[in-house]
């Protein structure tokens, strides 16, 4: 296999690839359902007086971030083809490559400022980097990691998520 | 500030000081419930014959926002809501399914005081299923000071 990238991934790195606009608003149910599924009784995500004099009002854990950008699985509008994968540029990086397979290795969130209910929020994906061909226990690939930056509706940045995937092929 | 809420003492803080350790039983449904609360509808979360006949793995898996999410919750449990999470980083070496036993460590890795930004807390924090390593993660916090006394504020 050529130790060469595709001209097309050679063009995505560096830039935004994919933009996403979340179908979904933030909402407090979300969150109420998101904190009760990990026990997180963090006072800002339930109780408005306390989260008022501490941060302003009710907000989305941080763990959250990516939720909102996730399609619904049918639309009226779309049906059941959503315009994008989640983590679309990681499946077109993959594709482009010709790996039959891809795991996340690792995972970074920066946070800014909060995500609040009635935010809709925006994630910008980018390629930061593609390694060259490497082998390892799992098979024959290369390392990629994407950036996805979350804004909300007036271009604060939310958070940025930053992932490293393997892709590879299992040797024959 | 309100004195009902919950604010760590920051100045007998120091590297190498250990957390209490949170252990909790991992079911289906708490898999389930929150990959659905983070909208992730792959089948791997959720779906026992994909998991097991499709992917190779031994159960349904919890997913990577569901990890985060215990993670915060486990952090902010002890440092309270003033606690703000700056940057969580964490790697994921095996799956953690339902049958569990997952068991939560953290030790004080970095604490510096950045003046008006707040005193930096950093945790590292280890996923154990009985005693086999699952996820580590990195987290920094950012706590009040003699400076800031809330380090939401502004944002």
């Amino acid at each position: 296999m050529s130790d060469e990238l595709p001209a097309e991934v050679l063009a995505w790195i560096g830039r935004v690839v994919v933009v996403d606009e979340a179908e979904v608003l933030v909402e407090r149910g979300l969150i109420e359902n998101f904190c009760s599924s990990v026990e997180d009784g963090n006072p800002l995500y339930w109780d408005e007086t306390v989260a008022n004099e501490v941060c302003g009002g009710i907000i989305s854990p941080p763990a959250m971030l990516s939720a909102y950008n996730r399609p619904h699985p049918w639309t009226p509008k779309r049906g059941d083809k959503p315009l994008n994968r989640p983590l679309e540029l990681h499946f077109k990086v993959k594709d482009a490559l010709d790996y039959p397979r891809g795991i996340v290795t690792e995972l970074c969130f920066e946070f800014g400022v909060p995500v609040r209910p009635g935010d809709r929020l925006r994630a910008e994906q980018s390629l930061r980097e593609v390694s060259e061909i490497k082998t390892n226990k799992l098979g024959t690939g290369r390392n990629w990691t994407i950036d996805v930056t979350y804004k909300n509706q007036s271009g604060a940045v939310a958070g940025v998520e930053t992932l490293s995937f393997f892709g590879y092929r299992r040797a024959s | 500030m309100n004195p009902d809420i919950k604010r760590l003492d920051t100045s007998v803080l120091a590297v190498g000081d250990k957390l209490p350790v949170l252990q909790v039983d991992i079911s289906a449904q708490k898999i389930i419930a929150a990959a659905a609360a983070t909208r992730d509808w792959q089948p791997l979360h959720h779906d026992y014959a994909f998991a097991t006949q499709k992917a190779g793995t031994p159960d349904i898996i919890m997913n990577s926002p569901t990890q985060a999410g215990w993670i915060s919750k486990y952090l902010t449990d002890w440092a309270g809501p003033l606690a703000r999470v700056q940057r969580m980083s964490f790697k994921m070496k095996d799956a953690i399914c339902p049958g569990s036993a997952l068991c939560f460590e953290g030790v004080i890795s970095r604490v510096e005081d950045r003046v008006d930004e707040g005193l930096a807390l950093e945790v590292e924090v280890l996923l154990t299923v009985a005693g086999d390593f699952k996820t580590k993660a990195r987290v920094l916090m950012m706590l009040p000071n003699e400076q800031l006394q809330n380090p939401w504020s502004g944002l």
